[in-house]
């Protein structure tokens, strides 16, 4: 009879007790689908970016978050959980509403006890059942994002250092063509919405994707997102060679007088360039149209023989070449301007090619010393007219560049000069036979007046060598080939270009001759450098 | 404003994990959690293991 009275109640409670848990269980199932799919908490870029600013305000100069989804670790993980620690509150809010008009407008029924004593147990363990669900939510959310983080700042930190490397060794630093702005990471732009991502590389915005605001996925590293988005300027947003901050980027800037040959030579050594790539089965590309448009300009001159126009004082001539095709592939940026800047080449900021150059060629016009005038038979004679001689003196040029870079904090260790003795053909055609080699061109143009020219550019630079080129087109590897220099440049920074015979056999004279100063040409001629690493132009 | 996938997956991923513990821990109060179900796996061999003891 006892048994029979005890399932009489134990029924009945149990009953009531899995209805109770089922209720908990629905108060926290309905809130939990509002917080994750109905009604989310959703945290957009903007709002992280903001919070982001605030906690980390930008500086001068610096670019503030990029505006893309953050990781879910990162922040949403936390919205949805207070999300869902709101909707159990009102849910719950919303189950103990009875309670509070039972106690508020029928005290009266207090006389029914203890059903209002059941009923309130009911609720409260529907409320406790809820909550423990939550706690759980809260816990799994909160355990799996802290894993997620472990696992991806870690992972995030080595592709950035993978990364940083890769770009080191190649040396990608990109440089922008509008405004001479050189930047080791260049911005990326969203191909959908147009915005620049100003810093892609793993972190809290992705480690392999990004996602942009406007939805739109792009790659989290530069060797990706270079090929597969359009880089652009981070300062003027001018839109950069594909590939550009992926792979390997040299920039030489041309100096000299006015009417020196800077923009033949320019044009020449680019032809060249054409023709050895050429022979090594290495395409030669102009990623940009500018550039494609005054390469076909510049080459038709050289290739017919016509004479070089005058270049303007209003603009520079920035030309990129793209050697090789796809990801090993490199760029190459030519620079010249109209000699009229040279003259007071501290002043003007369209130098400013001149301040990131990896190799400087500085072009001499043989016409313009004076003791090779002289020996002409003057600034009239017919020979000296016909080769449209510059006017200046090679020295103040050389000076005037010098200083500037000097005065930007350029280090001499990074650079190197190749000083190009331009229009050899005309001054053979006159008479006059200059040395092939480094070595004993510096000494001719050091017994020829240039003394000072050559003693700084030996002391200012960390390599220095001399060469003579023709004022027409000339054969790779013939006698004053234009595109030896370049290469020189070119080979020193890494490209692979095919060797040259008479530059690999030059090598070791001039090497010892220009960097080291053991092959002293004579005893008016001092010691060639002093000491590495200081600064380009500066005196001793 | 559209949701990103990887969003709708870290979600799915934690609401299903969350289902699953709590359907563990009902199933332990019901009497069919994880271990007790082990145990009522293992009694037969355990009740060998333990008949080869006492008669041995």
């Amino acid at each position: 009879m006892t048994g029979t009275q005890d399932y009489y109640y134990t029924y009945p409670v149990a009953g009531a007790l899995g209805c109770a848990i089922a209720v908990g269980l629905a108060v926290f199932a309905v809130a939990l689908v509002r917080a994750l799919v109905s009604d989310p908490d959703l945290v957009p870029p903007a709002a992280d970016q903001a919070e982001q600013k605030t906690a980390h305000p930008v500086g001068p100069g610096e670019f503030g978050p990029d505006l893309a989804w953050p990781l879910y670790p990162f922040r949403q993980s936390r919205a949805d959980v207070a999300r869902a620690r709101r909707n159990v509150a009102a849910n719950n809010s919303a189950i103990w509403r009875p309670v509070r008009w039972f106690n508020r407008e029928a005290k009266g029924l207090w006389v029914l006890f203890p059903i209002p004593v059941v009923m309130f147990s009911f609720l409260a363990l529907a409320s406790l059942t809820s909550w423990c669900c939550y706690l759980v939510y809260a816990v799994v959310t909160t355990v799996s994002a802290g894993a997620s983080r472990v696992a991806l700042v870690p992972a995030a930190a080595l592709l950035r250092s993978a990364e940083r490397v890769r770009r080191s060794r190649l040396r990608t630093d990109a440089a922008c063509m509008r405004c001479f702005h050189v930047t080791s990471w260049p911005a990326y732009q969203c191909p959908s919405c147009l915005r620049p991502h100003h810093d892609v590389q793993p972190g809290r915005l992705g480690v392999l994707f990004r996602r942009c605001a406007c939805g739109t996925r792009l790659p989290m590293r530069a060797s990706l997102a270079a090929w597969r988005v359009t880089p652009v300027c981070q300062r003027c947003g001018a839109p950069l060679a594909v590939g550009a901050g992926a792979v390997r980027d040299i920039r030489v800037p041309v100096f000299g007088d006015i009417s020196a040959g800077k923009t033949r030579f320019l044009y020449a050594s680019l032809n060249s360039l054409t023709a050895t790539a050429a022979q090594a089965g290495l395409a030669v590309t102009f990623p940009d149209k500018d550039s494609q448009e005054q390469a076909d300009f510049g080459l038709g001159v050289i290739r017919s023989g016509r004479e070089t126009a005058k270049t303007s004082t209003n603009g520079e001539v920035s030309l990129t070449v793209r050697l090789g095709v796809g990801r090993p592939s490199e760029l190459v940026h030519l620079f010249d301007a109209a000699g009229e800047h040279f003259r007071s080449a501290r002043r003007p900021d369209a130098l400013r090619f001149l301040d990131d150059g990896q190799g400087l060629v500085y072009i001499l016009d043989p016409f313009s010393i004076a003791v090779v005038t002289e020996r002409l038979g003057g600034s009239s004679a017919p020979e000296v007219v016909r080769a449209h001689a510059a006017a200046g003196d090679p020295q103040l040029t050389y000076d005037e560049v010098a200083n500037r870079l000097r005065d930007g904090g350029v280090p001499a260790s990074r650079g190197r000069l190749a000083v190009v003795v331009s229009k050899h053909d005309l001054l053979r055609q006159a008479g006059l036979e200059l040395p092939a080699d480094s070595g004993p061109l510096a000494q001719w143009l050091w017994d020829n007046g240039l003394h000072n020219l050559v003693m700084s550019a030996r002391r200012d630079f960390a390599e220095v060598r001399f060469f003579t080129v023709a004022s027409q087109a000339v054969p790779p590897g013939g006698p004053d080939d234009p595109g030896r220099p370049l290469r020189w440049l070119l080979t020193a920074h890494g490209v692979k270009l095919p060797p040259d015979p008479d530059l690999s056999a030059g090598a070791d004279t001039a090497d010892t001759a220009d960097t080291a100063g053991s092959a002293d040409p004579g005893p008016r001629q001092r010691p060639a450098r002093t000491a590495p690493g200081r600064h380009a132009g500066a005196r001793s | 404003m559209k949701t990103p996938p990887l969003v709708v997956s870290y979600r799915s991923v934690t609401a299903v994990l969350t289902a699953l513990i709590l359907l563990s821990i009902g199933l332990g109060f019901a009497g069919y959690g994880p271990l007790v179900v082990l145990h009522r796996a293992a009694e037969p061999v355990s009740h060998g293991l333990h008949l080869d003891r006492i008669s041995g």
